[in-house]
């Protein structure tokens, strides 16, 4: 099984195969062999060395020992322990937790992609960005209005929620194509408040 | 005493629980709609509804919470922070239907409430207050006389609302063309936050240090303060980060701040728990800033530090006992606590709320750490309260040990389902001025100016690699798989086993 997984704006071609109970990873074309062990909702991962094995070498086939990449020698090699937790928001989005640290990660099926890319294409083009309300509250401020030039990071609306103001920003630089809400105006999570294009 | 009910829900109704607990007194949690499964509602004795999930529909119901302790036959109540730990009318009203409030009487909260009233007593104590307005300016005083008032003091000033609190209805006003905003601004969210538009005005000290005392004090009249603590680590007026010992404090500093704030306390005849704050400018004069009817929030690093149960003693004075610490040994720090004040919010998206269902949670423990947590795995964070999930306190010899065992905490800490400010205490306790303690009330806002949202969030390329094989078998549908992969390592173990004893 061949997938691609994006994080932090970098993709990785990433393969996994299952092998005598664990499973032999080819991530960017190098090799690695990773023991998964599942402890009440958490994963542990056992991650070979890069070309070696997360298991006493002594044990291997040799043509395993063979795919070690450089390293030579029969002893032991350790394997790299992490603790992993995966949120799952749905339609390849993940936030993958390792060792307690949150990485965001989209994961696709090359295949399913390319059926799919004359509608990314198509979506890349018109380059329109919704900017939603992340949970329900109400609009306290409108900072910008349409046909406004904004930059990355810049505040368009004030949402209160959670006894908190907060300020949405920009996602890129561009202008304002569409204000969709007003000052004192309720809004449900995911609502669409401003375009930006 | 024999059952409490609690007022509040979260954390702070845990930790009210568990001092019941300790004292061998019955509790009853109250809920809203939404907290039915809540962590406080299953550690408590008893439990009751109190209506719909809007606070002013059930936490803020006083009529609904004093039918709730009638029908349970509680002979006590404690209302914790927040919701109406600082409404004298629920304190007044509660001890009217007989019960005892555990916490200062009506007239001290209503006193000091008024923050023009409670610099006014300060005053009279002989304890130093900021320069600035003693009255309250309601809203018929006209902008013109206010500006008037702000010239004399000189800029920058502050304005607060005189009903004020956690920093809300707070604006800092650097020139005069900013004022009148900042007192419309201050006005309107007064009255939305606390029902009364005034506000006053303080002169802006620059670059002070937020540091607080601790005091209990009971119905005989006797106060004794605690060692101090330090919240100069703010984001917009909110504490964020708070610590005790202070690392600038000395011990006659100590002593000067513990006297002031018993001064103060005694002189409005101040009962239970109670906290006086001072900002203390650069060339290390204090002054006072106001005084907090009600166990603070961050109460467990004065428990750190001293030993000292706070709110077994708040029980225990609201019971009629008096005060037996020994007031030297309150007074002096034993180590350094610090505590994080972990919220569901997603730090790397300018800190906007992030409730909803925790999935997975690893909670840290280990040598000289405290987590004061109202959440679990499987638990819901709702949208209508505080985000604030739990509290995270360390404690070590030294304030560098205290900071290596938080980080070390910090890093075991992990929240799955939704974000938190966990990144920002990961980036925020290696920052060289934190570890140096160079910082002051304004310190952290300009440190996030200058980052311009720039995410706190980091790791190491090795652990990016990781979580994209995770993700890829994450992804791997069910029928690529030989067999489950909780299945796998035992499978893999035996196939080496066998393997072993072939050669």
């Amino acid at each position: 099984m061949i997938l691609s997984v994006e994080i932090a704006g970098r993709t990785r071609r990433v393969e996994v195969s299952r092998a005598d109970g664990g499973w032999e990873v080819t991530i960017d074309g190098r090799y690695v062999q990773v023991d998964v062990a599942e402890a009440g909702g958490w994963l542990s991962l056992l991650v070979g060395p890069a070309g070696g094995s997360a298991i006493a070498g002594p044990a291997l086939h040799d043509d395993r020992k063979d795919r070690r990449a450089g390293s030579g020698e029969a002893g032991p090699a350790a394997a790299t322990s992490y603790g992993v937790a995966i949120d799952d928001r749905g339609d390849g989005e993940l936030i993958v937790h390792v060792n307690g640290i949150a990485i965001p990660a989209t994961v696709r099926d090359p295949r399913a992609a390319w059926r799919a890319r004359g509608h990314d294409a198509a979506t890349a083009a018109d380059g329109r960005t919704d900017v939603r309300a992340p949970m329900p509250g109400r609009v306290v401020k409108v900072l910008v209005k349409a046909g406004d030039a904004v930059t990355a990071r810049q505040g368009l609306v004030v949402v209160e929620a959670m006894k908190m103001e907060n300020e949405l920003r920009a996602p890129k630089d561009g202008r304002v194509a569409d204000v969709r809400v007003k000052e004192g105006m309720s809004v449900d999570a995911n609502a669409v408040l401003i375009t930006v294009e | 005493m024999r059952k409490i009910l609690i007022a509040n829900r979260g954390e702070i109704a845990v930790r009210v629980i568990r001092a019941c607990r300790d004292a061998g007194i019955r509790s009853v949690a109250v809920y809203s709609d939404c907290d039915r499964a809540a962590l406080h509602v299953r550690m408590a004795d008893e439990a009751i509804a109190i209506g719909p999930n809007p606070p002013a529909d059930s936490y803020l119901r006083i009529d609904r919470l004093l039918d709730a302790a009638r029908e349970t036959g509680a002979d006590a109540v404690h209302p914790g922070y927040g919701f109406l730990a600082e409404n004298e009318s629920f304190a007044r009203q509660s001890r009217d239907a007989g019960l005892v409030f555990i916490g200062p009487s009506a007239e001290a909260i209503e006193l000091m409430g008024s923050k023009t009233a409670a610099r006014q007593a300060a005053r009279r104590a002989g304890v130093p207050v900021v320069p600035g307005t003693d009255e309250p300016l309601g809203p018929e005083i006209a902008d013109a006389d206010i500006a008037a008032i702000a010239d004399g003091l000189g800029y920058p000033v502050m304005v607060k609302a005189v009903a004020g609190g956690g920093g809300k209805g707070m604006r800092l006003v650097e020139s005069r063309e900013q004022l009148v905003s900042a007192v419309r601004s201050a006005r309107s969210e007064a009255a939305t936050a606390f029902g009364d538009p005034s506000i006053y005005l303080e002169r802006r000290i620059v670059r002070p240090r937020h540091i607080e005392v601790q005091l209990l004090g009971d119905a005989t009249g006797h106060i004794v303060p605690f060692v101090e603590r330090e919240c100069s680590i703010q984001r917009r007026h909110q504490k964020v980060i708070e610590e005790s010992p202070s690392p600038v404090a000395s011990a006659a500093l100590r002593r000067a701040l513990g006297d002031a704030a018993a001064t103060v306390a005694r002189s409005v005849g101040y009962t239970n728990a109670g906290t006086v704050e001072f900002l203390l400018d650069e060339e290390g004069r204090f002054y006072f800033l106001e005084m907090n009817t009600r166990l603070q929030v961050e109460h467990p690093i004065t428990e750190m530090v001293t030993g000292v149960d706070l709110v077994q003693w708040q029980i225990r004075i609201a019971r009629g006992e008096a005060l037996t610490l020994d007031p030297a040994s309150v007074l002096e720090p034993r180590g350094h606590a610090m505590e994080c004040r972990i919220y569901a919010e997603d730090a790397d998206a300018g800190f906007i709320p992030s409730p909803g269902r925790i999935s997975a949670l690893r909670r840290p423990s280990g040598p000289g750490i405290r987590d004061d947590s109202g959440v679990e795995a499987g638990g819901e964070v709702p949208t209508f309260y505080d985000p604030m999930i739990s509290k995270l306190i360390a404690w070590g010899e030294d304030r560098s040990q205290a900071t290596a065992r938080m980080l070390r905490a910090l890093n075991e800490y992990d929240v799955v389902g939704i974000r938190t400010s966990i990144p920002f205490f990961r980036w925020m306790l290696r920052q060289p001025a934190f570890v140096s303690a160079a910082f002051h009330t304004g310190y952290l806002d300009e440190l996030l100016q200058q980052r311009a949202g720039e995410p706190f969030s980091a790791w190491e390329p090795s652990l990016e690699e990781v979580a994209a094989i995770a993700a890829a078998l994450h992804a791997t549908p069910r029928q690529h798989r030989s067999t489950d992969i909780a299945v796998a390592p035992a499978a893999w173990k035996q196939q080496a086993r066998v393997e072993g004893l072939r050669g």
